[in-house]
């Protein structure tokens, strides 16, 4: 394989096309009542065009496995020749789609840590399916500088049963995501019972439609996704594997891993459960941009085992700072500038709708439209008081000797252990009301595989906030930091 | 203000941070004039072609009056407390600046975490003779804005120089 020019399957040709041709089949839906001849040629000529394109840069690319290094060369028009080092290589994936899977092929994608493409891959190679899986175990070796594992003979950390799979799909998403969705299938019964306008079976499918597409298609797309989820660490590589359709496949070595949060959504932290991911340099992927998830929700004292299994680099004894007493009254001058706001907006607008008639309504729906405001003003007020309440409980700060981590989230909430030697910049900032209180709240950028990233705080005292950059400093001076475990 | 923005004669606070040139101020209101021209320049079209705007005619006007009197604040309050309230200190391990109007930012750079570092000017800042420096690292951008161009320059080269020698040290 060493120093040999190899083409890529030729299967790519036709898994581009694909992705045009959705395009051309758009716009012939759009275009065949009016002009349906011109519209079938003129679609038949950019397919052909696009296959001949297609065919030739496939012809053309080429790529070689060298001594310290990979070369993906196009000797097309638009010439290019990039050289990826393996030492820099970050993380190896490996996806197979359904059209992969027809044609038993594989898809690689090779990740650098890069802050600019943090969510592309440098190069993604195509390849039979035993090439890839050679190749892959080729540059692992050279990345890890070790023999390759055999992925079968592997047990995951944590047992991930269909059941969990289908608990995280469901309740995983966002609270605010799930609300909505049930928002809008409230309205759909709300308008398929009405009898205003006569029209009503047309919008009670439309939001009917949207309670699909915001709630019930992000459920099964997870559940597609994280099917057969198996993770495990072989020395200080990580190992993620799943997917039903697709299945997906990744390494990274656990000095590239930025932060670890621990997430729960409101429904979820009802079951006693969360789910660990990841903020890992170099794990771009043009399909998968989230971050990666390590552990499924599952009940937080497994979430906790395997922490320690998995990452025990980001375990320590929390020291926990709860906000002090200040937060409280910035919090709820806070809460009561927005509840104001809200009270004011709601008053004009039930103002606008009682004293106007545009709306053309009568009866029940009259009287649900006047009131409306009034009922989400008065919700919402609660929702913002509710919120400072928490607000003032959630948050925390901890501070260890290599570690930090701030809490976060009244709903859905998110315990972030961050490095010191990983943070890139630190912001203290303090606005008029944490100024009054004496309080500041801290933000800190880190590179993650979603680009650059900002964790915020609650409301602490600035010496404690100042204490994260005076840590990443004294570590740069007295010699903790090692620049080779957290090489960018 | 706060104590922490205090300088003595030369332009420094007493923990080391610099003050930008007073000129600033004249910059910013440059910068805000020529928006606010453009704006007015908008306002008079609403209002002469008012009746072929039809319904959209008062919700624009209401816009550019809004943005009129932000531009009136901006021309007037914000480059005074802007320029009371920006200092900034290249040491010899840390880019700090500190800045605000109404919420007060404290902003650390570690020099070991930048990877690129760039003078930038802008037509009004060219004018003036003034320029941005801008820091790019792994996780973000930040900058050191209004400076003078020699001043831009020197924290640059020294910033360069910087990254150079502790990327030296580890081969």
């Amino acid at each position: 394989m060493t120093g040999e020019k190899i083409r890529f399957h030729p299967s790519v040709v036709l898994e581009n096309l694909m992705r045009f041709a959705i395009f051309a089949v758009i716009f012939l839906l759009v275009s065949v009542e009016e002009r349906p001849i011109e519209a079938f040629l003129a679609i038949g000529g950019l397919l052909g065009v696009a296959a001949i394109i297609l065919f030739l840069r496939w012809r053309r690319t080429t790529v070689q496995f060298n001594e310290n290094e990979l070369i993906v060369e196009r000797n097309t028009i638009f010439k290019m020749k990039r050289s990826i080092p393996y030492s820099k290589i970050a993380s190896i994936n490996v996806n197979r789609t359904i059209i992969s899977r027809m044609f038993g092929t594989s898809r690689l994608q090779v990740n650098v840590n890069s802050s600019s493409n943090a969510t592309v891959p440098e190069a993604v190679l195509v390849f039979k399916k035993d090439l890839a899986d050679r190749i892959r175990n080729h540059l692992s070796r050279n990345m890890y500088d070790s023999e390759p594992v055999i992925e079968a003979e592997q047990g995951s950390v944590v047992n991930v049963d269909n059941t969990d799979v289908l608990v995280h799909g469901l309740f995983s998403q966002s609270t605010m995501q799930t609300i909505s969705g049930f928002i809008f299938l409230a309205w759909s019964i709300f308008e398929m019972y009405s009898d205003a306008g006569g029209s009503t079976g047309g919008s009670s499918a439309l939001s009917l439609g949207m309670f699909f597409f915001v709630t019930v298609v992000p459920s099964v797309m997870l559940i597609v996704h994280y099917a057969n989820f198996k993770v495990y660490r072989v020395k200080d590589t990580i190992y993620l594997q799943h997917g039903l359709i697709s299945t997906y496949r990744t390494s990274f070595n656990v000095s590239r891993i930025n932060a670890i949060h621990v997430k729960s959504t409101m429904a979820s932290r009802l079951m006693g459960r969360s789910y660990i991911e990841a903020d890992v340099i170099g794990l771009g992927s043009s399909k998968d941009s989230q971050r990666p998830v390590l552990c499924l929700l599952k009940r937080n004292d497994v979430i906790e085992a395997v922490l320690k299994d998995l990452v025990p680099e980001f375990v320590y004894d929390r020291n926990i700072i709860v906000q002090p007493k200040g937060a409280k009254k910035a919090i709820a001058a806070k809460a009561s500038l927005g509840s104001a706001f809200v009270a004011v907006m709601a008053a004009a607008l039930t103002w606008v709708v009682g004293t106007t008639d545009r709306t053309g309504l009568s009866g029940i729906e009259r009287t649900v439209v006047e009131n409306m405001f009034i009922a989400a003003g008065a919700a919402i007020v609660l929702a913002i008081i509710l919120w400072g309440y928490r607000s003032y409980r959630v948050k925390e700060l901890s501070l260890g000797e290599d570690l930090f981590t701030f809490v976060n989230g009244v709903v859905d909430r998110r315990r972030t252990t961050m490095c010191y030697d990983k943070v890139q910049i630190v912001n203290v900032s303090k606005g008029p009301l944490a100024r009054r209180f004496g309080l500041a709240v801290g933000s800190i950028s880190l590179l993650s595989s979603k680009g650059s990233v900002s964790v915020s705080s609650g409301y602490f005292t600035e010496a404690d906030l100042n204490k994260v950059h005076e840590t990443v400093m004294q570590r740069l001076v007295n010699g903790k930091y090692d620049h080779r475990a957290n090489e960018i | 203000m706060a104590r922490e923005f205090d300088v003595n004669e030369e332009g420094v606070t007493s923990e080391g941070y610099k003050a930008l040139h007073p000129k600033v101020k004249t910059a910013m209101r440059v910068g805000t004039l020529i928006f606010l021209a453009i704006s007015l320049a908008l306002l008079s079209l609403t209002i002469i072609f008012g009746d072929a705007l039809g319904g959209l005619f008062w919700p624009l006007l209401l816009l550019f009056v809004l943005i009129t009197v932000i531009a009136l604040v901006d021309l007037t309050i914000v480059p005074i407390v802007f320029y009371a309230r920006y200092r900034y200190n290249v040491g010899e391990d840390r880019i700090d600046v500190l800045r605000g109007v109404l919420t007060i930012r404290h902003t650390v750079v570690p020099i070991e975490r930048i990877h690129q570092v760039e003078v930038k000017r802008g037509p009004i800042n060219n004018m003036f003779g003034l320029a941005n420096v801008t820091i790019t690292t792994a996780g973000g951008v930040s900058s050191i804005e209004y400076l003078e161009l020699s001043e831009a320059e020197s924290i640059a080269d020294r910033l360069n120089e910087k990254i150079v020698s502790i990327l030296k040290e580890r081969e």
